[in-house]
């Protein structure tokens, strides 16, 4: 999925899945750098440092 | 929910990225030697399949020409299953079109070669490994896929075109082959030999039906039928627990309740055998009597081995002042002891693997009995456990009819 019709379809549901947790899809990468105040921003926290130590043991495996 | 947040960090992530995430970073599909990629389509009352071995050579075949050509592909035409071949499917239609062709030809006396029945005896063994989570008989490319990396889409919108594309697999059956290697590089999750024992268990009987040119299909006893149900448990639980080895899938458990992480209140001394651990979050999964081990260190740190993890038991669970305290007891007297203060990390115990056998044993032994306890008199004292959901999943999933 990509281009304008993916981002959009995209955004439509991270919107839905983030309501009332006070982050939106443009600032959901803020919740990285914030403390783990809540348990969404705690959630949303550590995936994106999930992701990053995936992506670095990835890199330090070698590129697929 | 928060688990639905964390999957969407990755999701956003994988989107920046502008490609696959990890959501583990080990392999979630162990494999045999030998590999062939399989897929079967039914037509009415055929089935066709595609295969390809090793060699990267397509064999195909329909009916029992097919079972031939898996025989070929998978090196054991001659009738020596050999390790056995591990089957890469990229649908679970396959195994389902494999099931009803494979016990249609599973008696030799119906085959008209040794090949056809030695490729029904290895496509049987796919069918009923399949089930078992874990299993080095068959992977699903895709569900492993999905399993080990997240896509920067939509859920549901991760269909097998949109991993291809993001791992640069051809299109046509031989890609599976290099998806699986993508997949499946780096070192292959914990904890999973015994269902790689139980692989090799059914293969064995596989390998003697067909050496002994009987059917593999044979109808079950009581016993038997037994240990299939306590083997796809068992397997259930031995991958659930594997996967709580894997440091990223630990940081997703921290948001479904499975791993517990806080600090110790109270440590276990010198001599104590209880430790008290307080965590920031109530939703715990952990309660009293739940086997439990733990090291020093965040969900995300290395797992020790055991010999500096402490293991007991959950004693009883409070909340004191908003915050989650969990009392653990029956520490081992030798190993790690957590000192007050240190940072702690607790799962689930893994199942042990000689409780599995010893319970096994019983279960056959009493089987094996000539009499039933109702005639005896004595009672046996009754052992209920949980079926895992996936397990009542593919009980309840329905077969195609058997070919004629």
């Amino acid at each position: 999925m990509s281009g304008q019709a993916g981002a959009g379809e995209f955004a439509q549901w991270a919107n839905a899945v983030l309501a009332g947790t006070g982050w939106t899809p443009a600032t959901v990468r803020e919740a990285a750098d914030r403390p783990r105040d809540d348990l969404a921003t705690a959630a949303l926290a550590d995936g994106f440092c999930a992701a990053a130590r995936g992506l670095t043991a990835e890199g330090a495996g070698g590129a697929r | 929910m928060s688990a639905a947040l964390f999957d969407l960090a990755l999701r956003v992530a994988a989107r920046d990225q502008g490609g696959p995430v990890p959501r583990l970073l080990h392999s979630p599909a162990p494999a045999r030697e030998v590999l062939v990629a399989v897929a079967a389509r039914r037509t009415g009352p055929v089935v066709h399949v595609q295969v390809v071995g090793p060699d990267g050579r397509t064999e195909t075949g329909s009916g029992a020409h097919g079972l031939a050509a898996i025989a070929r592909a998978a090196g054991c035409a001659g009738g020596d299953l050999g390790t056995g071949a591990t089957a890469l499917v990229d649908t679970t239609a396959t195994l389902r079109a494999l099931a009803g062709l494979a016990t249609a030809y599973a008696d030799p006396a119906r085959c008209a070669g040794l090949d056809v029945a030695a490729g029904s005896a290895l496509a049987g063994w796919w069918v009923e490994r399949a089930a078992h989570p874990g299993t080095s008989a068959v992977t699903d490319v895709l569900a492993a896929t999905r399993q080990r990396f997240m896509l920067g889409v939509v859920p549901g919108a991760d269909h097998a075109h949109a991993w291809r594309q993001a791992l640069s697999v051809p299109a046509a059956l031989g890609g599976l082959h290099s998806w699986h290697r993508a997949v499946t590089s780096g070192t292959v999750l914990p904890g999973l030999d015994a269902i790689r024992e139980d692989d090799d268990w059914l293969l064995e009987g596989q390998q003697n039906a067909l050496n002994d040119a009987r059917s593999w299909d044979r109808p079950e006893s009581l016993h038997i039928a037994a240990a299939r149900l306590a083997t796809r448990c068992d397997a259930a639980d031995l991958y659930d627990a594997a996967l709580l080895a894997d440091p990223l899938w630990r940081a997703r458990a921290v948001h479904t309740g499975f791993v517990c992480h806080g600090e110790a209140v109270v440590g276990a001394g010198a001599h104590g055998n209880r430790l008290t651990v307080r965590a920031g979050r109530l939703d715990t999964r952990l309660k009293s009597g739940t086997a439990v081990t733990g090291w020093a260190g965040d969900p995300m740190t290395a797992m020790p081995d055991s010999e500096n993890r402490f293991s007991g038991e959950v004693y009883a669970t409070a909340v004191e002042e908003g915050a989650l305290t969990v009392t653990i007891g029956g520490l081992r007297k030798t190993g790690y002891r957590p000192a007050a203060g240190e940072t702690l990390t607790v799962i689930p115990a893994p199942p042990s693997v000689s409780t599995i056998r010893s319970r096994r044993s019983t279960v056959a032994r009493l089987y094996r009995r000539r009499f039933s306890w109702l005639s005896q008199g004595a009672t046996p004292t009754s052992a209920r456990r949980g079926v895992p959901l996936a397990v009542l999943i593919a009980a309840a999933d329905d077969l195609e009819p058997t070919e004629d």
